[in-house]
């Protein structure tokens, strides 16, 4: 199976696109974060579930004036003002959804930084396309086969029961 | 969808509360929230109305510790319970790996749980689901309160899926880690690729 949270950090530390705006995320259609230049582990995961969250509410009012096999591939999805503001960009990676959410803050040139995002969109696809076909490995069966009540009761330790 | 990275040795998973207004999904997880430590959990996020009913979601990031090696971390959603916010509970579920059903076991709140399944079964297969494979698990709450249907009659009616249930009053957080360590199981048993059969 391609690793594709490596080869995004690849990616973007090669690159140096991790110093392009404050904060940026590359997360799975369903929020979980894939890649992000932010430290704090629980504000990637927030900003992951939010920004899933405001790209598919913003895909179902756009589809009341589209009709139904309308595609979001072209979308784009700008809240700021001249200077802050997020914007997110879909992208396809071996053929599941993704999105890129870049948060700036006193940005002087934002219609800049879009620019950047949207070419930085378009190299990662082409960067993953390329090295997927040959780091395939078949992964089969389940990742446990069985758990024992005194594990799960380990992962709880912190609270509760 | 679970998302497993081999290399760091990380899970992530979806669970998602569900059910009918005011059952007390929201509830279940502020108290998950109130008794986990801070360095286990993020913010707690809440998109409400002004008079605090689920807007859009609840989303709770947990980082629960390992299983063999594997650093885990559950990211915890309810869906707005309000009958006309189905197309928000629709985009909630997109990625699931496991639901918790909360159903009021008021008597006058079945026809409301009923709807709210039928619901959520609707939109699960809508969106390919197998609902004799996905994780569900089913929480009688607000067992305190008087006037309550009996357990029995909540498992004829609501749990013909015969997945585990457990009966709680949120609130006071009985039954709410019970809940969640079996639904945690389930969904951790059943993420797919694994390096052996």
């Amino acid at each position: 199976m391609v690793n594709v949270n490596s080869l995004v950090k690849q990616f973007f530390l090669e690159n140096e696109y991790n110093k392009l705006a404050s904060k940026i995320v590359v997360i799975r259609n369903d929020g979980i974060n894939v890649y992000s230049n932010i430290a704090d582990e629980f504000e990637k995961s927030s900003i992951g579930a939010l920004t899933s969250g405001l790209w598919q509410a913003a895909e179902s009012i756009s589809a009341f004036t589209k009709n139904s096999s309308t595609d979001f591939e072209e979308f784009r999805l700008s809240f700021d003002t001249s200077g802050d503001g997020l914007y997110v960009l879909p992208l396809s990676i071996m053929e599941t959804k993704y999105f890129i959410c870049a948060i700036f803050a006193e940005e002087d040139n934002p219609a800049r930084l879009k620019r950047y995002i949207r070419l930085l969109r378009d190299n990662l696809e082409t960067y993953l396309s390329e090295l997927s076909a040959d780091q395939d490995k078949n992964r089969n069966g389940y990742l446990f086969k069985e758990i024992s009540d005194d594990e799960i009761d380990q992962l709880f330790s912190f609270g509760g029961v | 969808m679970s998302f497993v990275n081999y290399h760091t040795k990380e899970i992530n998973c979806k669970i998602v509360y569900y059910g009918p207004g005011l059952g007390g999904k929201t509830t279940n997880i502020q108290f998950v929230y109130q008794k986990t430590a801070s360095n286990n959990k993020g913010k707690m996020i809440t998109l409400n109305t002004e008079n605090e009913r689920t807007l859009f979601f609840d989303f709770l990031p947990l980082d629960l510790g390992n299983i063999r090696g594997y650093k885990t971390r559950f990211h915890l959603y309810t869906v707005p319970g309000q009958v006309f916010y189905e197309a928000s509970r629709k985009l909630i579920l997109r990625g699931v790996d496991g639901i918790v059903f909360v159903a009021d076991s008021q008597v006058d709140k079945m026809d409301a749980n009923r709807e709210s399944l039928e619901g959520l079964k609707k939109n699960l297969v809508e969106q390919g689901h197998d609902l004799n494979k996905i994780p569900i698990v089913m929480q009688w709450n607000k067992r305190d309160l008087p006037n309550i249907v009996a357990t029995q009659d909540l498992e004829r009616e609501l749990n013909q899926l015969d997945v585990p249930s457990f009966e709680a009053c949120a609130i006071k957080g009985e039954g709410v880690f019970e809940t969640l360590k079996s639904i945690s199981k389930l969904v951790l048993l059943n993420i797919k690729g694994g390096l052996e059969d």
